[in-house]
């Protein structure tokens, strides 16, 4: 079987499976389903490194729906920044998925279970999109799962019911088609010119006429504001801030993401060099508002969790700075550190943030209040989730050593071999304000007054929501020592 | 005489177009919106593709319509009319839905291969067609920034992937020849679209019943200015209005 279909069928079944499941069985069941899409990718390796290139999965491999060719048949393909991601999106699923399991079964034996109805089904749905995502060989294909992510993503957002979340999941909701729209207006104009969507062939055939760069910007846009950033943000803290927490593990770590995925590749792998310098650098410049307006807005927050959403918008920030970067720089060496560096903060930023909305939710759950200044104290009572919370800060801020400062090292390097001063400067700036906002945590947690007075003595927090919350910090930090194989694995040709 | 009915038939979807944001009664929007839907059936069959004609009049116009009248069948008769909510702001909905539109027709006045003079850009049935998917595009983009009110939004938001998906079929058709893709992905999108609003509905039903607002300010909703005071949120009093409302609809 191809290993692509695989990853496809595998979480779509497991969404049918898992609809009725009774609680007491679902433990086990779930791990299986995770190893079995964890065959999948390892049958996707196998098939990937089949070439004898001195860069490992690097061999595409395609899969289409029903041997139905493009452009009228469903067309896949995995190259080996898309196993990452899809690697990355079952590590991330599998562990919030076990937390969400202990979490969402109550702090005690005795209490409710307190799943919502529907959670499991679309937690699976999702799994599905991301990899539909990361696997698309074809613009439209991309659409359909974006389109189908987004609307996967707003049920889970207003799962709970709370008037809320119900207002934040219309935002998201509003928003999302309204983006998706604008990426549907972008592909219509682009097969209207060119009679096909696949990215491959579109490579070859694209011009740098009106049309195209039309086309190109309406895609553009919407991805920017499926991607939450700056002036297109509004949507993204509320949502993320009133989601159940493994929802929003997942939303920060992977789905805004998606939208990047999809930009990234349009860019620099069909439309290489396409690109307008000037657009290169607005979009760096809206990165950059993003990472200085988002880290101003997270600092002035008073709910952990909505600091933690606005610092997600900041980070996003970084990833537009790839365009400039690598548009100086077309088919140099600073370019491919670009490329690489941008994908590693994806992925660093992916397992950090995830790890970061879990161990808060545990620290929530024990004092029960989602105040910064209900954590005064904390330190010396749950400080498992604290010391979670920190290594995921680490590669946050970008220190040594860890995922996101490796990434933020490459782009730094790429800045400075294309004299690009100031986006050095605003890579260093960014990371001065992330640790300001993340010492401001600290700070209250580790109050020697409160300690002393004995404040932040709470209910035991649960150890594995603790531990599943560290495993995920501990990756994006092993990132840092083990940089080289997802950074070979994102040495992309079209750059070069 | 071919011009003729192109002109009767994009002057009526314009007016449909407008008329589902200008209509005071909710009832009535729908209605304005149905027949959106129908005449845009109407395009399609002049632009010979059937199966989108069909699946316009079944499901843009049909199921749509019909949920979306559901929906608003479920609000309480008071609330029915208040569709001329304080309007947003303005600068923000006119730059946008000029951006669009200047956009779409530069497309349609540039497009590339050809040396046909802007004159002669009313000659080509695809090209009016593509001009006019423009003009709806621009009004329905002008509306969803312009109204808060949520369902005149979802309304918005459902004449834009009409107008798109006319622009597309319409583009495809004057510059290659119209292949069953451009169908598929048409009839894929239209699909899609309906999902998305189904599920619009069901989360705006069900914050309506929580908030008592029909817009996504948190502020609290204003008292009617009507002499009867609010009716307090409860199920079973709603209900009887519901019913009551439904009697008096029939």
């Amino acid at each position: 079987m191809n290993p692509i279909l695989w990853l496809l069928i595998v979480p779509m079944v497991a969404a049918l499976i898992s609809y009725r499941l009774p609680s007491r069985i679902m433990l086990p069941i779930f791990i299986l389903l995770m190893m079995l899409q964890g065959a999948g990718l390892w049958l996707l390796a196998n098939a990937l490194s089949h070439a004898n290139s001195s860069i490992p999965l690097s061999d595409p491999v395609t899969f289409s729906a029903g041997q139905w060719m493009a452009p009228l048949g469903l067309h896949f393909v995995a190259d080996g920044l898309a196993w990452l991601m899809a690697a990355t999106t079952t590590v991330i699923g599998l562990l919030s998925g076990i937390y969400a399991i202990l979490y969402l079964r109550g702090a005690n034996q005795h209490d409710q279970d307190r799943t919502p109805h529907g959670f499991w089904p679309l937690f699976w749905l999702l799994q599905t999109a991301l990899n539909g995502i990361w696997f698309a060989a074809d613009l439209f294909n991309a659409y359909v799962a974006l389109e189908a992510l987004t609307l996967i993503a707003v049920s889970m957002v207003v799962l709970q019911g709370s008037e809320k979340s119900l207002a934040a999941g219309l935002r998201y909701l509003y928003t999302g088609l309204l983006s998706s729209l604008c990426v549907l207006l972008g592909v219509a104009l682009l097969y209207s010119a060119y009679g096909t969507l696949e990215l491959a062939n579109l490579r070859d055939l694209l011009q740098n006429d009106w049309v195209t760069q039309t086309a190109l910007l309406f895609i553009t846009l919407g991805l920017i504001i499926k991607t939450a950033i700056v002036p297109f943000h509004r949507w993204l803290p509320q949502a993320h801030g009133v989601a159940l927490a493994p929802i929003s593990a997942l939303h920060s770590a992977l789905v805004v993401k998606s939208s990047f995925y999809i930009l990234a590749r349009l860019w620099l792998e069909t439309g290489s060099g396409l690109m307008h310098v000037s657009l290169a650098q607005l979009l760096g410049a809206l990165g950059a508002l993003s990472i200085f307006y988002a880290g101003y807005k997270a600092l002035q927050q008073r709910d952990i969790k909505m600091l933690v959403a606005y610092s997600t918008v900041a980070q996003l920030g970084y990833l537009l700075l790839l365009f400039p970067l690598a548009y100086a720089s077309i088919g140099t060496n600073a370019a491919v550190l670009a490329w690489q560096g941008s994908m590693l903060h994806v992925i660093a930023h992916a397992f950090a943030k995830a790890a970061m909305f879990l161990s808060i939710s545990t620290l929530i759950l024990a004092l029960g209040s989602k105040r910064i200044s209900a954590l005064a104290g904390i330190s010396t009572h749950i400080p498992l989730s604290l010391f979670a919370f920190g290594l995921a800060s680490i590669s946050l801020m970008g220190l040594p050593p860890s995922g996101g400062f490796n990434g933020k090292w490459l782009m730094l390097q790429s800045a400075l071999s294309t004299g690009q001063w100031h986006w050095a400067l605003v890579l260093i700036a960014g990371s001065l304000l992330t640790a300001m906002y993340i010492f401001k945590v600290f700070s209250v947690s580790f109050d020697q007054r409160a300690i002393d007075a004995g404040r932040g003595t709470v209910a035991r927090a649960p150890w594995a929501l603790e531990v599943i919350a560290l495993i995920l910090a501990s990756i994006a930090i092993l990132l840092g020592f083990a940089a080289a194989f997802p950074v070979e694995l994102l040495t992309s040709e079209a750059l070069l | 005489m071919q011009f003729a009915i192109d002109i009767t038939l994009a002057g009526l979807l314009l007016v449909a177009t407008w008329q589902t944001f200008r209509a005071t009664h909710l009832p009535r929007a729908v209605v304005w919106f149905v027949a959106f839907g129908l005449v845009l059936a109407l395009i399609w069959v002049r632009l010979e593709v059937f199966a989108i004609a069909l699946a316009e009049a079944m499901v843009g116009a049909g199921v749509t319509g019909w949920l979306m009248h559901r929906a608003i069948q479920s609000l309480p008769a008071s609330n029915q009319d208040k569709t001329s909510l304080h309007p947003n702001a303005r600068w923000l909905p006119l730059v946008s839905s000029i951006a669009v539109w200047l956009t779409l027709m530069a497309v349609v006045g540039l497009r590339p291969n050809t040396g046909m003079p802007p004159s002669q850009l009313f000659g080509d049935a695809n090209l009016r067609f593509a001009s006019l998917a423009a003009w709806v595009i621009a009004i329905a983009v002008f509306w969803f920034f312009r109204q808060p009110h949520l369902l005149k939004r979802l309304f918005a938001l459902n004449l834009i992937a009409a107008g798109v998906f006319l622009f597309m079929i319409s583009m495809a058709r004057h510059l290659r020849d119209l292949d069953t893709v451009a169908q598929a992905l048409v009839l894929t999108g239209m699909a899609i679209s309906l999902a998305a609003t189904s599920l619009a509905l069901h989360i705006f039903t069900r914050y309506y019943h929580s908030s008592r607002s029909m817009t996504l300010s948190m502020a609290p909703p204003k008292p009617p200015k009507s002499p009867k005071p609010p009716k307090p949120p409860k199920r079973p009093k709603q209900a009887k209005q519901l019913k009551q409302a439904k009697a008096g609809h029939r």
